[in-house]
C-alpha cells in the first residue's frame, strides 16, 4: 500500500508471509520480538508480553505507522490477532522505529 | 483490493523474470532501483532465489528442485562443486563449517550465501547437467514429491517416477499455470508405503485399483488442500476421483486451473487451496474439475492401499527409508542418514564418488531429508558399508540421529522466531548419550520448526518442537511449544500441543522425562504413538517434565537479533555489507 504521511508518498508492505514489514522498500521490522502490550482486549494480562510472530497489516496514522500482528502473550498463553499497534514513525523521509522495550498501546477505536 | 504481490505478479512475473534477473546479476546489486527492490525479490523466488533475512541483505539461498528426489548421475556432484564454489559468505557455521548444501522436506536442495552476481554462472552449470532452480519457490508448482525409490523400490504398487516426469516437463515454465494464487505443491506416490507424503500437499496422487472393464486398473485417487502452515494444518481431502497414470496430467492441470481461477488473490493468508477446499468441500471441488476443467469422464475413487502405509506413521516397518532396502532389479538401495539434512561441500562430493564407484551414480533425496544411494549390487554392499563416510552418514544411526528433521531458523530465514538446525543437531547429540529407548522401539522422531510455517513438519512427529519465546528469570530466551504423537499412515493425525513455552535448553531434559513415562507405563509393545493417543493433553503434559541437565545450549538470546548467530561479533551493527559485484 501506498500512503501519504504529510507530503512523502511512503510504501509499507507485509512482505515473506508476514515475515517483516517493508517501509520504503527496506526491512525495518521484525518477527520474534517481544512487545510489551497495553492492550486490554487481547488478553487479561495488565501488560501483554507478547511474541510478534506473524504481521498482519501495516497502516499509517498521521505520521504514525501501525501494524496488526499475530502472536502468543507468554504470560498467560493467550495467542490471536492484536488492534493497531504503533511501531514508529516516518520523519522527513525516514522510518525511525520506536523503542521496543516501551510499552506499545492499541489504538481505541 | 488485489495485494501489492499480485500487483507485481501481473506486471512481471514467470520465464520473463530470467532476463531481468540476469541483468541485475550483471549490472551489480545496486542496479535494483531503490523503490522496486521489495517487488524483485518477490518474483526472484520464481527462480529459485529468497533473499536471506535482515542482517544478510544482498545474499540468497538458493533452491534446487530435484523431481521426486531424484539426481541422476553426475548430477550430485554438480551441487557439490557450486555448494564448494558459491556457497560461501561471511558466516561460518559452527558444526558445519563453510560451504554445505541442504537437503530438505520436499526433496529439494537447499545453498545459502548466494551473491546475485554469481547467479548466471552457477544458472549455466545447473542447466548443463540438467538441474534448475526454476519455480523452486514462489506461487506455482513447486517441486513434485514422491517415494524417491520410484521406478526401483520393491514394495512398488506403480512407477510413479514416468508420471512424475511428465508432470515436470509440462508444467515447469507452463505459462498457463505459472501465476498462481499459491504455492502449488504435488506429490506422486505409486508405492504402498506412504512414502510420497501426499497427505500434507496441495494435491496428491495415491496408488489405487480400480476395475475398467471387468479388469483391475492401476492408477492413482486423487486428494486436494493438504498442508501444515500457519496453525492451520489440513490433512489432503478425498476428492473420490481415481485416474489412469496417463490422465494425471490433465487432472493436475485441471486442478491447478481451478486453483488459478478460484483461489484467493487478495488475501495470502487465505491463499492456498485448502481454505477453498474447506469453503467449497470435495464434492464441489469435484464437481467443478469435471464441469470446467476436464472434458472427459471421471472416475469415481478406487480402491486405495492406505492400510499399507507405513512411512511416517510412528509404528510397524520402514518409517523412513534409512538402511538397506531392496531394489526390484535384485540390487539395493541404500538410505543414509543426514542430520538435519545438511551436509558439508566436501562431503557431498565424497559421496558423489562412492555412489559412482558402488552404485550407478545416482541418489536419490527422501522428504525425512536424507540421501539414498541406489542400485548398489549384493558382491559390493559390504565395501560400501564399510566406508569411512558412512560411519558419519549413517545406514544405521541412533534413532536419536535417524528421528531428526529441522528447517532452516534464524540462521537464514525472515520468518524463524528460534535458531534450529545446530540447536537439534546439539539435541540428538545430548540425548544419543543420555537417553535410552525401550526394548523394541527403534524410531523416535523429533522435529524441530523454527515457526508455525512447518517447514520441518513437525506436526507429523512423535515429538514435535515449534519456536517460541518465554521468560526465564525475567530474561526473554528461546523456547519451544512441545507437541506428541503426530504421524501419518491409513488413519493420519497432528500432533497435540501439550506443553508450551519450554525454555529451549530444558528440552533434552523434557524429553528424556518423557521418555522415561513411557518406557514405565508402556503396555506391551506399545508404539509412542499408541502411547500417546490413549492419554490426555494433561496427562501428557504431566510426563513433560521441563528441566535443566549438563545439556548445554549457547543460542538462548533472541538469534534473530543477531545478523549471524555463530558470529564473533554478532550484533546487527555488524553485519557485512552487500556483497561487492566481482
Ligand atoms: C530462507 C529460508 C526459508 C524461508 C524464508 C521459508 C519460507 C516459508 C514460508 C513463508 C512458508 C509458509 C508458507 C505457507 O503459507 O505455506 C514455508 C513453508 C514451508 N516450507 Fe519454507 N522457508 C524457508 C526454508 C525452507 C526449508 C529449509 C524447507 C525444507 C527443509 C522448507 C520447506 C517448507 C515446507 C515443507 C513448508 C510447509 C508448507 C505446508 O506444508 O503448508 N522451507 N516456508
Ligand atoms: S519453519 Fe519457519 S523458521 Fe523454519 S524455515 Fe520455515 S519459515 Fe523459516
Ligand atoms: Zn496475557
Amino acid at each position: 500500500m501506498a500512503v501519504q504521511p504529510g507530503s512523502v508518498t511512503t510504501r509499507l508492505r507485509v512482505l515473506d508471509d508476514g515475515a517483516w514489514i517493508s517501509v520504503d522498500d527496506h526491512r525495518e521490522v521484525r518477527v520474534s520480538e517481544l512487545w510489551r502490550l497495553d492492550a486490554p482486549d487481547f488478553c487479561g494480562c495488565d501488560l501483554a508480553d507478547l511474541v510478534v510472530e506473524n504481521f498482519q497489516e501495516v497502516g499509517v496514522d498521521g505520521s504514525r505507522v501501525e501494524v496488526r500482528v499475530y502472536g502468543q502473550c507468554i504470560e498467560c498463553g493467550a495467542s490471536g490477532i492484536t488492534g493497531w499497534l504503533p511501531v514508529g514513525r516516518v520523519r522527513a523521509d525516514e522510518f525511525v522505529e520506536f523503542d521496543r522495550s516501551c510499552v506499545r498501546r492499541e489504538r481505541r477505536e | 483490493m488485489p495485494t501489492d504481490v499480485e500487483n507485481w505478479k501481473s506486471e512481471v512475473y514467470g520465464n520473463e523474470i530470467r532476463d531481468h534477473l540476469f541483468e541485475f546479476a550483471e549490472r551489480g546489486f545496486d542496479s535494483i532501483p531503490d523503490d522496486e527492490r521489495d517487488a524483485w525479490f518477490e518474483r526472484f523466488k520464481w527462480w529459485g532465489l529468497y533473499h536471506q533475512r535482515n542482517g544478510q541483505e544482498g545474499y540468497f539461498m538458493m533452491r534446487i528442485g530435484t523431481p521426486n528426489g531424484v539426481l541422476e548421475p553426475g548430477q550430485l556432484r554438480v551441487v557439490g562443486e557450486i555448494a564448494d564454489e558459491y556457497a560461501r559468505g561471511p558466516g561460518t557455521n559452527p558444526i558445519f563449517g563453510d560451504a554445505y548444501a541442504d537437503f530438505t522436506t520436499r526433496q529439494s536442495i537447499q545453498l545459502h550465501w548466494i551473491e546475485l552476481s554469481d547467479v548466471p554462472a552457477i544458472f549455466e552449470k545447473l542447466e548443463a547437467n540438467g538441474l534448475s532452480t526454476q519455480q523452486a519457490c514462489g506461487d506455482s508448482w513447486r517441486n513434485i514429491v514422491g517415494n524417491p525409490v520410484a521406478g526401483k523400490d520393491g514394495q512398488e504398487v506403480i512407477d510413479a517416477w514416468p508420471v512424475i516426469r511428465e508432470l515436470n516437463e509440462t508444467f515447469k515454465g507452463d505459462d498457463d499455470h505459472s501465476n498462481l494464487p499459491r504455492k502449488w505443491k504435488v506429490s506422486v506416490t505409486g508405492s504402498a508405503d506412504g512414502s510420497g507424503q501426499g497427505d500434507i500437499n496441495d494435491l496428491a496422487f495415491e496408488p489405487a485399483y480400480k476395475e475398467v472393464e471387468d479388469e483391475d486398473v492401476v492408477g492413482f485417487n486423487v486428494r486436494v488442500g493438504g498442508g501444515l502452515a500457519r496453525n492451520e494444518p489440513r490433512f489432503a481431502r478425498d476428492i473420490d476421483v481415481w485416474v489412469p497414470p496417463e490422465r494425471v496430467p490433465d487432472v493436475a492441470g485441471g486442478l491447478s486451473a481451478l486453483f488459478r481461477d478460484n483461489g484467493d488473490r487478495e488475501d495470502r493468508y487465505n491463499a492456498r487451496i485448502k481454505f477453498l477446499v474447506d469453503e467449497w468441500g470435495p464434492e464441489e471441488v469435484c464437481e467443478t474439475l469435471q464441469a470446467e476443467y476436464v472434458d472427459f469422464e471421471l472416475e469415481t475413487a478406487g480402491r486405495d492401499v492406505r492400510e499399507e502405509y507405513t512411512y511416517n506413521t510412528g509404528e510397524g516397518e520402514r518409517n523412513d527409508l534409512v538402511g538397506v532396502h531392496d531394489q526390484k532389479d535384485g540390487t539395493n538401495f541404500v538410505g543414509l542418514n543426514v542430520l538435519v539434512g545438511r551436509m558439508g561441500a566436501a562431503d557431498v562430493l565424497d559421496l558423489a564418488d562412492l555412489a559412482d564407484e558402488y552404485g550407478s551414480g545416482e541418489v536419490r533425496l527422501s522428504q525425512r531429508q536424507n540421501v539414498i544411494v541406489t542400485d548398489v549390487p549384493d558382491d559390493a554392499l559390504d565395501e560400501f558399508l564399510a566406508e569411512p563416510l558412512l560411519e558419519h552418514y549413517s545406514p544405521d544411526p541412533s534413532p536419536f540421529m535417524r528421528g531428526s528433521v529441522a528447517c532452516t531458523g534464524t540462521e537464514f530465514c525472515s520468518l524463524s522466531i528460534v535458531e534450529t538446525k545446530n540447536r537439534q543437531v546439539r539435541f540428538a547429540r545430548w540425548l544419543k548419550g543420555n537417553v535410552e529407548l525401550p526394548e523394541g522401539v527403534e524410531e523416535f522422531h523429533i522435529h524441530l520448526s523454527g515457526c508455525t510455517a512447518s517447514c520441518a513438519q513437525p506436526q507429523i512427529a512423535d515429538v514435535s518442537l515449534r519456536g517460541m519465546k518465554t521468560r526465564k528469570d525475567g530474561e526473554p530466551v528461546e523456547a519451544l511449544d512441545v507437541g506428541l504423537g503426530g504421524g501419518l499412515g491409513d488413519d493420519p493425525g497432528f500432533a497435540r500441543w501439550v506443553t508450551q513455552r519450554v525454555p529451549a535448553d530444558e528440552i533434552p531434559g523434557a524429553i528424556a522425562s518423557l521418555i522415561d513415562s513411557f518406557a514405565g507405563e508402556r503396555e506391551e509393545g506399545e508404539s509412542f504413538r499408541a502411547f500417546v493417543a490413549r492419554h490426555d493433553d494433561e496427562e501428557l503434559d504431566a510426563f513433560v517434565d521441563p528441566e535443566e541437565t549438563d545439556y548445554e545450549d549457547p543460542m538462548m538470546h533472541n538469534t534473530k537479533r543477531t545478523w549471524y548467530p555463530y558470529a564473533e561479533e554478532d550484533g546487527l551493527d555488524d553485519a557485512p555489507p552487500v556483497p561487492a559485484d566481482d
